[in-house]
């Protein structure tokens, strides 16, 4: 008798211990998504939509995919203006409240007008300020930090804030 | 687990790269599949077959081909868990190291094993990439041909018309074969589909997809049928991967088809044997505009000095490079103005091309890579220099191929067939064009070239010196689209806006005033000495700033061309930065937008850099959008160009009223 009232007891804790570890895996603070905005082609409107993190919520990847999936933008048929074709995060790397991200010299490639410049990092610089405790981006090319695009409008040497826009 | 898998892809790795010295078919004996792609071989480094998929890794050089044929790019950190490939249409594929769960968009699916990392490389299971790029492993004969297939057909109705957007896993070349008021047929070369089967596209109308041929080449047809009446038309290429028509409501509009191509047989049977239509640019521009030259209007103001520009006698203008597939073959056709001499050569190693010299492209050059036999990819570029600009037509043939080149009324052919070359001839060189630049029908326009100053200015707030900057020029050219130049059309409002403003009383400098990209080898000096990124860029743009920072200038109003990948956006914006700019660039709003007729895109405040440096009130004006085709009409008007110029002037006058008078020459 005894010995089974301990084997209940035993399951009852397991039972238990299996229920916090199901509800608090699934309920912790862990975000499950990251909003990435794109700015329409009007050049002032911004979108955010939610991106799923998938399996992997590791919170040092997580400044990295969100710049991939600014970069790579909504999906073809949504009017947004877009980073020229080509172009890749190669790093983004935390540092602090900024997020230092290092683009593929393909940014570089498609000289166009003051809208598509500022459009494309204001989408960008608005995905990574919305991670939690980042409040600038820094860009740089291909390893380099530079002024400015080749089209020689929007101004790339000082970190990048919501207030650059 | 995953370190036995790293076990046995490196192990397997090594075994190949052993084996392949001493056996030639080593690839086959250690069991790595053999795979073709796009009518190629793909040849993998190691590419090891894992639980019914191959492990590949992303450094692997085939694996990158594969990606950028499909338009598509891999980004990858290390020692972080994710392995995000974008695709052409913007989709993108996350990889999870340790996971065998992947994304595509917001859809998850699971590959046979977890990605892993071998070293510093990340392993991929190949099929399950390949799949969501559209892309399917198809078995024949011993290998594995990776068949590229139309992934997807976007239907959307709106207001009674249907557009259609048909993407596929590489570029798309296809064939109208069949145009009749019911029946509509489009073949699709190189690419398969997994879409096959009807689907309603509207009232009464039908889209029918089917696919045959052989697993190295097949064929997808497309047929639209509305017993009705069928009104369609193409819409302008957004993408290579992607073809769209727009349908109207079945019965409407039939006359308005767009002339019906040679009927072929309409039930499908066989690959088409000619591939008439491939992707085309979305336009077919006309000529940049040229400065017409002449004297002085009539209405010149008395201190300009009137200087002729020269008659347009300059490169002859490439319009359009298109591609066009036939019988295995290429033909390309160059469409250009005005005279030049080419010669073409043919190297050793399968590559040929031709050289047009003193020729101008319109357009930004690319590459292609058609699903020809004959030919592998087409470069296009724009070579030489400034003074002597070269456009150079580069084709990568698959074997020694036989080409033909000849001169047309408007260009050249170029004509790649899929025979082994019979003369040995290797280089040559001919004329080409006869029809001059035609005038474009602007009106002269005069250059004042106020005095040069005996002193240096010093005026401050008091200057009577406007600095005009006209945005690019030289080797930048801004943005290019429909026929236009950015540089060239900035040159020209700004030599307008000069003669009001001379005529005003206002001394005006440029911050160039011919074809060039101002720097200072003072500045390049000082910039690459300071220690901060990017002496270059920094030197060209400062360059400009200093044009009025060293006189201490009024005002600084650089004029640009603006571009949105949407061509709905149009209008006119007005960049500020620093305070002081603000109350310059609403007041130049409220006078340009009455008299130049562009919607008002309005003031804005933007971080950029000429704005920024430019140490009085600046603004730079993004004029109108080379992209919208209102915008495009107004730009290609002289008569707007001088209205906007007229509504700058009018905002200077409004925000500073009379230029200063002029106390003594030393104030000047």
């Amino acid at each position: 008798m005894r010995a089974t009232r301990a084997a209940a007891l035993v399951l009852l804790l397991v039972a238990v211990a299996a229920g916090s570890w199901w509800f608090f895996g699934r309920h912790s603070s862990e975000p499950d998504s990251v909003a990435v905005y794109y700015s329409k082609a009007d050049g002032a409107t911004l979108v955010p939509w939610q991106v799923s993190l998938g399996p992997a919520r590791d919170p040092r990847s997580v400044a990295f995919y969100a710049a991939v999936q600014a970069v790579a933008g909504p999906p073809a048929g949504v009017d947004a203006v877009r980073f020229p074709r080509g172009t890749t995060v190669l790093s983004a790397k935390v540092d602090g409240s900024t997020v230092a991200v290092d683009l593929s010299s393909d940014v570089g490639t498609h000289v166009e007008g003051s809208l598509d410049e500022t459009a494309e990092f204001k989408g960008l610089v608005y995905t990574l300020t919305a991670l939690p405790g980042i409040s600038s981006v820094r860009v740089s090319v291909a390893g380099e930090r530079i002024a400015t695009l080749p089209g020689g409008h929007f101004e790339l040497d000082e970190p990048l804030t919501r207030q650059s826009f | 687990m995953n370190r036995l898998r790293v076990r046995v892809f490196s192990a397997s790795a090594a075994l190949a790269v052993a084996l392949a010295g001493f056996v030639p078919a080593a690839a086959q004996e250690t069991g790595t599949p053999t795979f073709w792609f796009a009518g190629t071989r793909l040849i993998f480094e190691r590419a090891i077959p894992l639980d019914g998929d191959v492990a590949v890794s992303i450094r692997d050089s085939g694996l990158q081909r594969f990606v950028a044929r499909l338009g598509a790019t891999i980004a990858y950190q290390p020692q972080q868990r994710y392995v995000v490939i974008t695709a052409a249409d913007h989709r993108t594929i996350t990889f999870t190291i340790g996971s065998a769960q992947y994304l595509t968009g917001s859809v998850s699916a699971r590959a046979t094993f977890a990605p892993f990392v071998d070293g510093n490389e990340p392993i991929l299971p190949l099929y399950a990439l390949a799949h969501a790029l559209y892309v399917e492993p198809v078995a024949a004969a011993g290998e594995t041909v990776l068949q590229p297939q139309i992934g997807a057909l976007d239907i959307r109705t709106q207001a009674g018309r249907t557009t259609i957007v048909i993407r596929g896993a590489t570029a798309l070349a296809y064939v109208k074969r069949v145009d009749t008021p019911t029946h509509v047929e489009f073949a699709f070369g190189g690419v398969a589909t997994t879409l096959a089967g009807t689907r309603k596209i509207g009232t009464g109308a039908t889209a029918t997809i089917t696919s045959g041929g052989p697993p190295r080449n097949p064929s997808t047809i497309v047929a639209f049928d509305a017993p009705r009446g069928l009104a369609y038309e193409l819409d302008p290429a957004t993408s290579p991967y992607e073809m769209a028509l727009t349908v109207s409501d079945p019965g409407v509009a039939v006359a308005a088809n767009p002339p019906a191509a040679p009927v072929v047989n309409p039930v499908f049977t066989a690959p088409p044997v000619a591939v008439a239509v491939p992707y085309t640019p979305p336009y077919t521009p006309p000529p940049p505009p040229v400065l017409a030259g002449a004297g002085p209007p009539s209405s010149a103001p008395a201190m300009a000095d009137a200087t002729p520009l020269p008659a347009p006698t300059g490169p002859a203008i490439v319009t359009a490079v298109t591609l066009q597939p036939l019988n295995d073959g290429l033909t390309i056709h160059v469409t250009m103005q005005g005279t030049a001499v080419y010669d073409w050569h043919r190297l050793a190693d399968q590559r040929w091309y031709v050289d047009i010299h003193d020729a101008q492209l319109t357009d930004a050059g690319r590459d292609e890579h058609p699903s020809i036999a004959a030919v592998d990819s087409v470069r296009i570029r724009q070579i030489g220099t400034m003074d002597q600009p070269v456009v150079r037509i580069a084709i990568t043939l698959r074997g020694e191929k036989q080409i033909d080149i000849d001169p047309t009324a408007d260009g050249l052919t170029i004509a790649a067939s899929n025979v082994d070359a019979i003369a040995a001839v290797r280089t040559g060189t001919g004329r080409v064009g006869s029809a001059a630049i035609g005038d474009d029908g602007m009106p002269p326009v005069a250059l004042e070239t106020p005095a040069a100053p005996a002193t240096p200015w010093k005026f401050g707030n008091g200057s009577r010196i406007i600095v005009l900057d006209p945005g690019h020029g030289g080797d930048d050219y801004g943005t290019a689209h429909n026929g236009l130049v950015e540089k060239t059309l900035t040159i020209d409002m700004a030599r307008r806006l000069r003669t009001l403003l001379v005529g005003a009383g206002w001394t005006v400098l440029m911050t160039r005033d011919s074809d060039i990209d101002p720097v200072s080898q003072a500045n390049l000096a000082a910039m690459k000495a300071d220690g901060k990124p990017n002496p270059s860029d920094r030197a060209y743009l400062q360059t400009r700033c200093d044009t009025a920072n060293n006189v201490n200038a009024r005002l600084f109003i650089s004029i640009h061309v603006n571009y949105s990948p949407s061509a709905s956006v149009s209008g006119s914006t007005f960049y500020w930065y620093k305070p002081e700019d603000q109350l310059l660039a609403q007041t130049l709003e409220h006078a340009v937008i009455p008299v130049a007729g562009t919607s008002d895109d309005g003031a804005q405040h933007e971080n950029l850099y000429v704005v920024r440096h430019a140490t009085m009130p600046a603004v730079l004006i993004e004029t109108a959008f080379i992209s919208n085709a209102h915008d495009v009409a107004l730009l290609s008007s002289p008569a707007f160009l001088q209205q906007m110029a007229q509504g700058i002037a009018n905002g200077v006058k409004a925000y500073a009223g009379k230029p200063p008078a002029q106390t003594s020459r030393a104030d000047q």
